[in-house]
C-alpha cells in the first residue's frame, strides 16, 4: 500500500541551512522515530513531508507521487492537538471521511471503531474544551487514523503532556500500533520514547540537520522499559545523541 | 443588587430634578417630564395599542436594515478576508468612512432617500454594516493557521475550507460577528424614529 518514501532535501540557503541532504526511506507499516537535539530541524523535516513547507532542494515521494502540499494520504498529529473546537469529539474524528464523501452509515462505523480504539467511546458527544490534554491527543490520533492515510506524521505529539500522562499515551500508541500497523513518522527529542515505540530510530546531527545514524530496534513489540536490552539500546543511542548536543554547546 | 440600586438612584435623581423644576419652573415642565408623567403616558400608549404598533414598526425596520447589512457584510467580509488584493483596495476606503459618526450622515440619507422608510432602513443598514464587516474580515484573517493545516491534512481543499469556515450555521467566525453587529441597530434606529415615529405619519 505504501511505497518506500524517498526524500532528498537541502533546505535553507543563504541565511541558515536547517536540513542538509536528508535521505530516508520509510517502509510500509514501519514506525520510524526521528531523534535529535533541539534546533536540528526535525520538525522542519516533518513539516516538509506534511507539505506545509516546500523543500529548498530535493523532494518527498509518497507511494511514488511527489508531495506538493498537504494531503489526505499524509495524516498529521500535532503537538498542540489542533482539534476543531466547535466540533464534538465524534465530528472531529469523522471530519476527514466526511470530506471524502464517505456515506453516513460508514462514517458512523468508522467513528465508533476509532473512538473505541483510543478508549473515548463515552466522550463522543463532548467538545474538545471539555477534555484533558491526553484525551485531546487521543482524539487527534483517532482523527488521523479514521481518514485511512498512507502514513501518519507525528510532531512531538506527547511533548505538551505531563510525564505520567506521557507514558500512558506511549503505552496506548504502542497498543494501537499493534492493531493498526500504520506507517508512522514520529518526531521526538525523548530517547526513551523513541526506543519504546520505534522499529527504527534515526538520529540527526545538530544544525544543519543530517542523518547521523540509523538504529534498528530489535526489542519485542510489547516493550518493557526496565528490561536490560531496553536500557542497552537507550544508552547506545544516548551516547550518539550526546555527541551532537555537545557540539551545540561548544 | 448593585445594578438595581444604580437604576433606583437614577430614578430618585430624575424625580428630585423634575419635581423641583415643576415647583421652581426653571425650564418649561412640559419639556422636563416627571417619572409619573412618563409612566402615565406609557400606560396610555399601551391602552390604545399605539406602543405595540410603533415598536412593531421599529423592529421591522431594524430587521430590514440589519438583514441588508448582514448580507452585504458577510459577502464583502468573506471576500476581503480571503483575498489580500481586495483587502488592500478596500481597507483605505473602509477606514476613511468607519470613524465618521454615522449620525453625521443622517442629513445625507434624508436628502438621498427622503423622509420615508427607505432612508431609515438604509441608515440602519449603513450603521450596522461596519462592525460586522470589519469583524468578519478580521476573524477570517485570524483563523488559526494550525487549524487550516489540520484540515488540509485531512483532505480539505481551499473551497471546502471556505465552506466550513464561512457558512453562518457552523461558522466560528461570522455568526458571533453578526451578533456583535446586532447590538448597534437599536441605537441607530431610535434616531430615524424621532423625526417620523410611525409608518403612517411618515407616508
Amino acid at each position: 500500500m505504501v511505497d518506500g518514501v524517498g526524500k532528498t532535501f537541502g533546505r535553507g540557503g543563504g541565511a541558515g541551512q536547517v536540513l542538509a541532504d536528508i535521505r530516508l526511506e520509510i517502509r510500509t507499516g514501519e514506525f520510524l522515530c526521528i531523534l535529535g537535539p533541539s534546533g536540528c530541524g526535525k520538525s522542519t523535516l516533518l513539516n516538509i513531508v506534511a507539505g506545509f513547507l516546500p523543500p529548498t532542494s530535493g523532494r518527498v515521494l509518497v507511494d511514488g507521487a511527489p508531495v506538493t502540499g498537504p494531503g489526505a494520504e499524509r495524516g498529521v498529529v500535532f503537538q498542540e492537538y489542533v482539534l476543531f473546537p466547535w466540533l464534538t469529539v465524534a465530528q472531529n474524528v469523522e471530519f476527514g471521511p466526511r470530506l471524502k464523501g464517505v456515506p453516513a452509515e460508514e462514517r458512523r462505523r468508522l467513528t465508533e471503531r476509532y473512538l473505541a480504539l483510543v478508549g473515548l467511546t463515552a466522550h463522543a458527544g463532548k467538545l474538545p474544551a471539555q477534555l484533558s490534554g491526553g484525551m485531546k491527543q487521543r482524539v487527534a490520533i483517532a482523527r488521523a487514523l479514521a481518514n485511512g492515510p498512507s502514513i501518519i506524521l507525528m510532531d512531538e505529539p506527547f511533548g505538551a503532556l505531563d510525564a505520567q500522562t506521557r507514558e500512558v499515551m506511549q503505552d496506548e500508541l504502542s497498543r494501537i500500533q499493534r492493531v493498526e500497523r500504520q506507517t508512522v513518522l514520529f518526531v521526538t527529542h525523548s530517547i526513551r520514547e523513541a526506543v519504546y515505540l520505534a522499529d527504527r530510530v534515526v538520529v540527526m546531527t545538530s544544525a544543519p540537520g543530517r542523518v547521523k545514524q540509523v538504529f534498528t530496534i530489535t526489542l519485542p513489540e510489547s516493550r518493557d522499559r526496565f528490561a536490560p536490552e531496553f536500557t542497552r539500546a537507550e544508552s547506545e543511542i544516548t551516547r550518539v545523541v550526546k555527541e551532537e548536543v555537545a557540539k551545540v554547546h561548544e | 443588587m448593585i445594578r438595581a440600586g444604580a437604576l433606583l438612584a437614577v430614578l430618585v435623581v430624575w424625580g428630585l430634578v423634575t419635581y423641583g423644576n415643576r415647583a421652581l419652573e426653571v425650564i418649561n415642565p412640559a419639556l422636563l417630564p416627571t417619572p409619573s408623567d412618563v409612566a402615565a403616558a406609557g400606560v396610555a400608549m399601551v391602552r390604545d395599542g399605539s406602543l405595540f404598533v410603533n415598536v412593531g414598526v421599529s423592529l421591522l425596520r431594524i430587521a430590514q436594515g440589519f438583514g441588508l447589512a448582514a448580507a452585504a457584510a458577510l459577502a464583502l467580509g468573506i471576500l476581503v478576508g480571503l483575498c489580500p488584493a481586495l483587502r488592500l483596495m478596500l481597507e483605505p476606503i473602509v477606514e476613511l468612512l468607519r470613524p465618521i459618526p454615522p449620525l453625521a450622515f443622517l442629513p445625507m440619507f434624508l436628502v438621498w432617500f427622503g423622509l420615508g422608510e427607505t432612508s431609515k432602513v438604509a441608515f440602519i443598514a449603513y450603521t450596522t454594516f461596519f462592525p460586522m464587516f470589519v469583524g468578519i474580515a478580521s476573524s477570517l484573517l485570524r483563523v488559526d493557521v494550525m487549524l487550516l493545516r489540520a484540515a488540509a491534512s485531512l483532505g480539505a481543499t481551499r473551497a471546502a475550507l471556505c465552506a466550513t469556515w464561512c457558512c453562518p450555521p457552523r461558522c466560528p467566525a461570522s455568526s458571533s460577528r453578526c451578533a456583535s453587529g446586532s447590538a448597534s441597530p437599536s441605537s441607530s434606529s431610535s434616531a430615524p424614529s424621532s423625526w417620523a415615529p410611525t409608518r403612517d405619519s411618515a407616508t
